[in-house]
């Protein structure tokens, strides 16, 4: 692609990985703003090395799993409509990947 | 200035001064007025819908049944599942999208005697903090329509603001709720961690998120909070728990430059005055506290929500839900769908979030963050123990539309008081603290973890001193 | 050809078929007997805003399991997210339990011994790890291939099934013991009520093969115990192949294809899989200590325990692992021995003979309820011991009906009769035969007590003793 960007690589393989799209013009944007985001980012990056327990939930609680949860079975036609479904499964065209 | 508070509406209602169709219907006709200019609605009941509910809600009355909203008008944002009207995320790729479930705090407040108006427009997946980036166009601040109402949820600080709800549903990831309310002379609350039900909440990022009450005054708030509070088995982060008790009227407040010394001159002076004006009579308060950690915090977020939300979005492919794009393969529809239905902003954090998450970068990216969230976390717990921390919403007056979201930093940093509360778990309050050129000036307090009581116990003694509560912009 | 050296590390994903709720919703794990699409929910079709909630069930099953095989078992278990884009896994991302991303599985290290039947004797290979995920639906191609196909038809009623994933380290030493291995970590499994290991792809083993010398070769999707043996025998072979023609094995993941008994290349990717692990935020970390209590709170009789019991009634070892291969025979051996039927008739009757009925029937030995009661096998052991009637005449008379009716015995008692008279009828009438015994034609007197218990008509006689008494007879003449 010619656009001005030194991250490209970086972009395209996080492009790849997020399954988006963006045109040319976008890219130029997209590039920018990624750009000034890391420069924002990188200030945590200092606090990789620090010996700190990391916290994944905020109270570091601990769950007892509930017996009853109450959530009822639903109907897949009303999501999505009756041509996308065969034979009482959802269509997707595949063709390898 | 005419004020209107749920408590006021409720008590008409009970007492028979306003009658329950009246005054709902005269909310729609409110919103078709105003609305075509706010945009603050992405969808709403129709007049039938409305008539039928408050038959329901009569009956119940009739067979004796205790509510605590009956016939209160609610607007919720339009990220919360409703199975009555369509929940878009204010997203393209959610266009018609019906969930087959309500969230679990909709059933509560329809249980309560809620009149649910419609729902609110926000920023795409409540990625924003202006309501600017919303697939169904840019709400507009009541007070001011040249300027933004806040974000995410500026359409239910807008709907609060020109009168068309009596409460509203946020959500506050970041401070989407607090930033809102405080541009719009509103009030909100972002609740401890785990104490309102997410189930239902289109997420986020999920560990940093709580549903939050929006109302125009703080006691209408804890209306709000009590009709929504509680444990969820539905919800596994959901806690056992109950707020803490609170009945002393005797404020310890601390004021840390970092959360106010940032911000501009007529914010800084507003809540100067305001703390000043409130001292003595059992509220003392502390300058010069620090919290040096603030450094940190807006990168610490950033880094968490977009890592979050980077793996909630990689669902939205097509194959389940109402708009999707063809495509010759899986790969091709599930391309096109997301390219064609996320907005620009979206995109971008998803980008980031895989950045923060892969290979050779989530060490010195999301794990690092997740060490300075505790940091952080640890620091708030600390100084919440001693006092209430008090300090600005935002560091800026409300933007004008189209000035912030052209610089990503700019934008975020619109956040830098809010986020600490969302990265520590604990409550934290926004109300009004006063106007500056008629635009409205917040002041935020955030306490420990389940003192909302305590919380509100101060706001609303703050707002019957300012008398600044029930306001209705333009009128 | 050359003998290389070589070890197996198997990966055996096992569904809990058992555990009656999904891993993170109320939908069924046994979804097999539903239409496409009507076992699903909020949670498992990973709609907005619905949140996954650990189910104690499937976590008490996978604990004891990891518990069974002397597991180290974290004090807490914490799920992370795997990302990939794939029409089957509704949330583009599995939420499992992956260690390098902050995810702590069930099981750290333990120990699967299992029994050598040939060798009759128990062999041992180290687990690595066991950790909980959840299945994803199941995908269905147009034309039937996966690469090829226009269209993937998807049934989400599998979505969310718990998924025990159990990692040995590589050092099984030949592909039947690869087999025996899985054959009794199944059977383990089976008896702790985890698993149903007959129901049609309730479990899936990827194998992994380094011959000396070469790389590691993965092979992987293979359905049965028995394919297991054949697809490792076949890489052997294979990989032995190339080293004899100087050639290398490099490292690779290939795919069983059962119906031409071949392993097959795996299109290889461009890129490295990247799956974005990171603990799942909306699943606190989850203590095991008191599911792990309330899971044994019932006890439970893995393979190993339920055969030395049945050793220690003087069976023979082969027999008491035929009883232990068949969960409800070994539980019934155990059940009738306990109200004082004889060890060793049981032992015979259930392994040997009813077995045997069973399956020339068509009857499923796996099912409880087509074995008969325990109180039936006392009697029947009673009326051997006290001699009312010899083994064979029950196992003649007696067993075959039981097939039919094993609920009440006394209405199948034959009634007892004298066979001498009988005899000298049959030896009247058969001329030919009798003459042909005489002249040494041993089939003869076969076909004599055939026709003797015949004329019995369905009553008791004891077939050895007929063909004694004809014997007598015939030497007389």
């Amino acid at each position: 692609m010619n656009v001005n960007c030194n991250d490209m690589e970086l972009i395209n393989k996080l492009i790849e990985l997020s399954r988006l799209n963006f045109s040319e013009e976008e890219i130029e944007r997209l590039c920018q703003d990624i750009n000034k985001i890391r420069v924002l980012l990188n200030q945590v990056s200092t606090l990789s090395k620090l010996n700190i327990k990391p916290l994944y939930n905020v109270w570091d609680n601990i769950l007892i799993p509930p017996v009853k949860i109450g959530i009822e079975k639903i109907d897949i036609y009303d999501l999505i409509s009756n041509d996308r479904i065969y034979q009482k499964k959802v269509k997707i065209p595949w063709r390898g990947e | 200035m005419k004020k209107e508070t749920a408590f006021s509406i409720l008590e008409g209602l009970k007492n028979g001064s306003i009658d329950f169709e009246d005054y709902a219907l005269k909310r729609l006709e409110i919103i078709q007025k105003k609305d075509p200019i706010i945009n603050a609605y992405i969808s709403l009941e129709s007049e039938e819908f409305i008539r039928d509910r408050i038959k329901e809600i009569k009956d119940d009355l009739a067979s004796g049944k205790k509510m605590k909203i009956p016939g209160l008008i609610v607007s919720i944002k339009d990220n919360i599942s409703t199975n009555f009207l369509p929940t878009t995320a204010a997203s393209k790729i959610l266009e018609n999208y019906v969930p087959p479930y309500n969230a679990t705090v909709v059933e509560k407040i329809l249980n309560e005697g809620g009149i649910i108006i419609g729902k609110t427009n926000l920023d795409e997946f409540a990625m924003g903090s202006t309501t600017e980036f919303s697939a169904y166009g840019v709400t507009k601040n009541p007070w001011d329509i040249t300027r933004v109402p806040g974000g995410s949820s500026g359409g239910s600080a807008a709907s609060l603001s020109y009168g068309s709800a009596d409460l509203s549903l946020g959500s506050d990831t970041g401070g989407s709720v607090r930033l809102p309310a405080s541009y719009t002379a509103t009030v909100g609350l972002k609740p401890t961690y785990g104490t309102i039900s997410r189930y239902g909440l289109i997420p986020y990022a999920n560990s940093l998120e709580q549903i939050s009450p929006m109302a125009r005054s703080v006691k209408d708030v804890s209306l709000l909070l009590d009709v929504i509070k509680g444990y969820d088995p539905r919800d596994a982060t959901s806690l056992n728990y109950e707020y803490k008790e609170f009945d002393e009227k005797k404020f310890k407040i601390c004021v840390p430059d970092e959360f106010i010394e940032g911000s501009e001159n007529p914010i800084k002076s507003t809540i100067y005055n305001l703390l000043e004006k409130i001292e003595g009579e059992g509220i003392i308060i502390e300058y010069g506290a620090k919290f040096d950690k603030l450094n940190y915090a807006l990168s610490t977020y950033y880094t968490i929500a977009f890592a979050e939300a980077a793996s909630n979005l990689s669902r939205y492919d097509g194959k389940l839900y109402p708009n999707y794009n063809e495509g010759h393969s899986y790969r091709e529809m599930s391309e096109n769908t997301r390219r064609n239905n996320f907005g620009f902003e979206v995109k971008k954090r998803i980008l980031m979030g895989i950045f923060a998450l892969s290979e050779g970068f989530i060490n010195d990216y999301y794990i690092a963050a997740t060490k300075g969230r505790r940091l952080i976390r640890d620091e708030i717990l600390k100084i919440t123990k001693d006092c209430i921390i008090a300090g600005s919403v935002s560091p800026v007056l409300p933007p004008k539309i189209g000035e912030r979201i052209n610089d990503p930093l700019k934008l975020y940093a619109m956040d830098i008081y809010t986020v600490v509360a969302n990265l520590a778990g604990v409550p934290a309050l926004a109300m009004p603290a006063g106007f500056y050129n008629n635009l409205p000036i917040g002041i935020q307090f955030m306490a420990g973890p389940f003192e909302e009581k305590k919380l509100l116990a101060l706001g609303s003694f703050i707002e019957d001193k300012t008398g600044l509560y029930g306001i209705i912009a333009g009128d | 050809m050359i003998r290389l050296k070589y070890k197996i590390g198997l990966e055996i994903h096992t569904q809990l078929t058992e555990s009656k709720t999904k891993l993170f919703c109320d939908c069924d794990s046994d979804y097999r007997k539903y239409e496409p699409n009507t076992n699903v929910c909020p949670i498992c079709l990973g709609l907005p805003g619905a949140l996954p909630v650990p189910r104690r069930n499937p976590l008490k099953l996978a604990l004891a399991v990891a518990d069974s095989f002397n597991c180290e078992i974290p004090d807490y278990m914490v799920f992370t997210r795997k990302h990939y884009f794939y029409p089957d896994l509704p949330k583009n991302y599995q939420i499992t339990q992956y260690e390098k991303a902050g995810g702590i599985p069930v099981c750290l290290k333990g120990i699967l011994r299992f029994f050598d039947p040939d060798k009759l004797l128990w062999k041992s290979v180290t687990l690595r790890r066991m950790n909980i995920e959840e299945d994803p639906g199941k995908t269905e191609y147009s034309e039937g291939n996966i690469l090829l196909s226009e269209f993937a038809y998807l049934d989400y009623n599998r979505s969310g099934v718990p998924l025990l994933e159990i990692v040995t380290e590589p050092e099984i030493e030949t592909p039947k013991d690869a087999r025996k291995a899985v054959e009794y970590l199944l059977l383990t499994m089976e008896y702790i009520g985890a698993i149903n290991p007959r129901l049609e792809g309730s479990f899936r083993v990827d194998a992994n093969v380094s011959v000396e010398g070469g790389e590691r070769v993965e092979v992987k999707n293979i359905g049965s115990t028995l394919d297991l043996e054949k697809a490792l025998k076949y890489e052997i072979f294979r990989q032995t192949k190339i080293v004899e023609e100087g050639g290398k094995i490099k490292r690779e993941t290939r795919h069983w294809d059962s119906i031409r008994g071949v392993t097959k290349p795996l299109r290889s990717k461009e890129t490295e899989e990247e799956y974005l692990y990171f603990p799942d935020p909306d699943i606190p970390a989850i203590e095991t200590k008191p599911l792990l209590m309330e899971a044994k709170s019932k006890e439970f009789l893995t393979p190993d325990k339920i055969m030395d019991k049945i050793l220690m009634y003087g069976v023979s070892q082969k027999i008491a692992w035929s009883l232990v291969t068949v969960k409800p025979s070994a539980e019934l051996f155990l059940e009738s021995v306990r109200i004082g039927a004889n060890p060793k008739i049981i032992a015979r009757i259930l392994a040997v003979d009813y077995k045997g009925l069973m399956k020339k029937s068509g009857k499923n030995i796996h099912d409880k309820n087509n074995w008969p009661k325990k109180e039936v096998l006392k009697e029947l052991s009673s009326l051997i011991t006290n001699k009312v009637y010899t083994y064979d005449e029950i196992k003649y008379n007696i067993l075959p009906k039981l097939l039919e009716n094993n609920e009440n015995i006394s209405s199948l008692l034959p009634e007892r009769i004298e066979p001498s008279n009988l005899i000298i009828a049959v030896l009247n009438e058969e001329k030919k035969a009798v003459q042909d015994l005489i002249s040494g034609k041993k089939e003869a007197l076969d076909y004599l007590v055939g026709q003797v218990l015949k004329k019995a008509k369905g009553k008791a006689l004891d077939p050895k003793l007929v063909r004694k008494i004809i014997e007598i007879n015939i030497k007389k003449t």
